[in-house]
């Protein structure tokens, strides 16, 4: 038996219940995660390996940084997995953990180490790099304003799809919290994109 | 998913084949590498912790042993360490060893061959390791001396005792003689002898 919450954070209402366990598709692989299998780390990359690198994409708004945190995060895993605890939904958050302290390394290695603008380099030093994605400057901008705990909880919301419980989790904090991060990082993005619309229009 | 934020599909990303297989890639080597590694480690604690519980254990067992135990060349091995903590360690250990090989009932050869070897070590300043050593001579001639005592031969009761062969003339000895003051040289090891003998006879002439 296991709690299973209904959260609607548009209107605050929680509805909390008590339903069956539903097993997680993950729960197959986390047996074979502790035991260092190869078979079951395919598995869980491919299960994954799309949300994660979403979510890592939304915090650098850079596709390569993110595919190497996201690879770097299954390294860790490697490294770990005879720690990994309780059943796939834990594996999930430990992977969305990990990536998010990747990213927050990421960051601090930006702040040490500041990007050169590419105005500086000239043009024949600029390589082509077809996975140098980059977010729509207006979005990014509007991430860049929130802070670090709002961008990642957004995105873990709504481009991964977890629960708050789930989130929560991930943040290592209270359900409770949590809701109430994600509710004041959606009305300031919300705030910053329709005022980003507003400008450019 | 919500579709609050449809601004945010567009961090959306799905991973393409050549990325997928890259990182799976690493993910093999990691896996490779974590492989051997624990292994390896694990073989050199496991080796480390044997090590180090042996070696007290085996120190310890060895402790008491004398030439001719298999530990032995252990004890002598590690008396250099011994020492460093306390420096009459080797000379105590030999002394120790002849008055264990005399209790094990060695021969006289080997006793006094490692007589021999404890005086060597044992000098002028430690008086009380020099009677020690003195005190195991007397007893392994006091011994030596036992074992030369002629049985009598069987007689009847009532019969007259049958003269001895190489009887033992007992020698009257003064008390202060055959008190417990070990000798503290070979002379005097030898004066004690004599009266070792004499007691000897004694006890012969009284049964």
């Amino acid at each position: 038996m296991s709690s299973l919450t209904i959260d609607l954070p548009t209107s605050g209402v929680l509805i909390t219940g008590l339903t069956e366990t539903v097993s997680h598709p993950l729960d197959a692989h986390v047996a074979g995660i502790r035991t260092r299998s190869e078979t079951a780390f395919r598995a869980v990359y491919d299960a994954t390996a799309d949300d994660l690198t979403s979510f890592a994409f939304g915090m650098l708004s850079d596709r390569k940084t993110a595919e190497d945190v996201v690879q770097q995060a299954f390294v860790e895993l490697v490294k770990g997995a005879h720690k990994i605890k309780g059943d796939g939904r834990a594996l999930r958050a430990w992977l969305f953990r990990s990536v998010r302290y990747g990213c927050l390394d990421e960051y601090r290695r930006r702040s040490r180490r500041p990007e050169i603008p590419y105005e500086v380099i000239p043009d024949s030093e600029v390589i082509a790099d077809p996975l140098a994605d980059h977010l729509d400057p207006s979005l990014e901008a509007a991430l860049n304003e929130l802070r670090k705990r709002h961008r990642t909880v957004v995105l873990l919301r709504h481009v991964v799809g977890l629960s708050v419980d789930e989130i929560a989790t991930v943040m290592g904090s209270t359900r409770r919290a949590t809701y109430a991060v994600l509710s004041r990082a959606e009305t300031r993005l919300r705030n910053f994109l329709d005022g980003n619309q507003e400008a450019e229009s | 998913m919500s579709n609050r934020f449809p601004e945010l599909d567009e961090a959306r990303v799905i991973v393409d084949g050549v990325t997928r297989e890259k990182h799976l890639g690493v993910v093999s080597a990691a896996l490779a590498a974590r492989g051997q590694g624990s292994w390896g480690r694990g073989r050199v604690l496991a080796l480390g912790l044997v090590l180090v519980l042996l070696v007290p254990v085996v120190a310890l067992a060895a402790e008491n042993t004398v030439p001719g135990d298999l530990l032995y060349p252990i004890k002598r091995a590690l008396e250099p360490i011994v020492q460093v903590f306390d420096s009459d360690a080797p000379a105590q250990r030999r002394v120790r060893e002849v008055e264990l090989l005399f209790e094990r009932d060695a021969t006289d050869e080997v006793i006094v061959w490692h007589v021999d070897a404890a005086r060597d070590v044992v000098t002028d300043f430690q008086p009380t390791l020099s009677q020690r050593i003195d005190r195991v001579v007397r007893d392994l001639h006091i011994r030596r001396t036992d074992r030369l005592v002629v049985v009598d031969p069987p007689h009847e009761p009532g019969e007259e005792r049958p003269v001895k062969e190489n009887p033992i003339v007992p020698v009257d000895i003064s008390d202060e003689e055959r008190g417990n003051d070990h000798p503290t040289s070979t002379t005097s090891t030898i004066q004690d002898l004599t009266s070792d003998t004499t007691r000897s006879g004694d006890r012969v002439g009284d049964g």
